[in-house]
């Protein structure tokens, strides 16, 4: 094992600092807890490996890493189911948690609602906060589609939320899309 | 600033958009992360081979290396449940494999069969070996399985010398394990059960064993995930 120079350790430190907490908060946003703290062990693993990669700013390219190995370890779930009654005995507190106040229902089910791209654009945006071109960076794709889909998204989003009103003012929650 | 319909308002709608986004963001009430874990974590990473592995961070190992974060409150149910585990021995229900009064010396015949010389075995110390696992022979694993072997402890690797591993026990589930366990095994097994269960020094194990002979397939590994979960399940009855 090559001793690992002290300058590399200390870069990989700064760079963990500043991500190990937006990226533990977008993959709990994306997955359950338990594959939430595995991805990031594997984030964390492949930011270490391709250190000198990096660029400045750091989190973006960190998010699309995220999202690759969030999507590997998916992979990997379907294939071997994992025990996830775990969390429910080992972490009682965070679900507990949860309650506090209570998210607008509307959201959620406009989001649903949406193709999954759209929605993970409006998350992106919304959740981590990051503008058209960080969206780029963490998608892969170029900056200008991310600013037109990402316009496009939030029509889409105020057109479900309308939509969402309007069945519920008539008194058709379930399954009225089309009103 | 009269009029209200410029670029002006859809930004500030898109703020107000963006607010009502966030109300459904399933991170809000996360708890921050444990910072030791985290610690522990980016040393485990900062301590894995640069070269080893030529960048495939699409390779199964990462599924070793799992969850430090959870793995630390796991610690905790883990030993209500070796406590539960040896006041069920206590009170005489269950079989204890060998109840001698002195916990040094090697458990229930370390390495018999395998024939090797136990020299060395000094006050406290357990001796245990690996035999070669075949591959494609392994039985999935079960709490049940793990509850009927006659050893079974969590422990933290101090040293990987060749053939031979050392843990210092850091809790006894069943059976009787000295304060330190030495693992031995022929290159061929050690090789097994490095790939299999990623020993590292530093890293902490769940180990069961049976006959001096370290129950290789699935049974023994880096605590946290499943396998822990099978312990405590094993343990808490």
């Amino acid at each position: 094992m090559p001793a690992t120079d002290p300058d590399r350790r200390r870069r990989f430190e700064a760079l963990a600092a500043e991500v190990v907490d937006p990226i533990r908060r977008y993959l709990v946003r994306r997955t359950d807890r338990d594959t939430a703290e595995d991805v990031l062990a594997d984030t964390l693993l492949v930011c270490w490996r391709r250190l000198d990669e990096v660029p400045e700013p750091s989190l973006p390219w960190v998010y699309g890493v995220a999202k690759n190995c969030l999507a590997n370890a998916e992979r990997g779930e379907r294939r071997q189911r994992r025990v996830t009654a775990r969390i429910a005995v080992v972490d009682p507190p965070s679900e507990a948690l949860r309650e506090p106040d209570e998210p607008d229902p509307r959201v959620s089910r406009a989001l649903a609602a949406l193709r999954p791209e759209e929605a993970e654009l409006l998350r992106l945006w919304a959740f981590e906060q990051l503008g058209p071109s960080e969206i780029a960076q963490a998608l892969e794709i170029t900056p200008n589609a991310a600013s037109i889909r990402l316009h496009r998204a939030r029509q889409k989003f105020v057109e479900q939320m309308r939509k969402i009103d309007g069945a519920d003012g008539h008194g058709d929650v379930e399954g009225g899309t089309d009103r | 600033m009269t009029d209200r319909h410029t670029d002006r308002h859809e930004f500030d709608a898109d703020d107000e958009l963006r607010a009502l986004l966030r109300t459904a963001d399933p991170a809000r009430t996360l708890p921050p992360a444990d910072q030791a874990a985290v610690s522990d974590l980016l040393e485990d990473i900062m301590s894995t081979d640069l070269d080893a592995r030529p960048d495939a961070p699409e390779a199964q190992p990462r599924r070793g290396r799992v969850t430090w974060l959870v793995a630390a409150a796991a610690a905790t149910v883990i030993a209500g449940a070796g406590g539960l585990a040896l006041s069920a021995l206590d009170s005489g229900s269950d079989p204890a494999p060998s109840a001698g009064p002195a916990v040094e010396s090697s458990a229930p015949a370390p390495s018999a069969d395998a024939g090797q010389p136990v020299g060395g075995a000094s006050a406290g110390t357990t001796e245990l070996t690996a035999a070669a696992s075949t591959p494609g022979r392994c039985a999935a694993p079960t709490a049940e399985f793990i509850a009927a072997q006659q050893q079974a402890f969590e422990g933290t690797v101090t040293a990987i010398d060749g053939d031979r591993v050392t843990l210092q026990t850091s809790e006894v589930f069943s059976g009787e394990v000295g304060q330190t366990v030495v693992v031995d095994a022929p290159a061929a097994a050690m090789q097994s059960l490095i790939q299999s269960t990623q020993f590292e020094v530093g890293g902490t194990y769940l180990v069961s064993a049976t006959d001096g002979q370290v129950a290789v397939c699935g049974f023994s590994g880096r605590a946290g995930g499943e396998l822990e979960s099978l312990y405590t399940q094993a343990f808490s009855r």
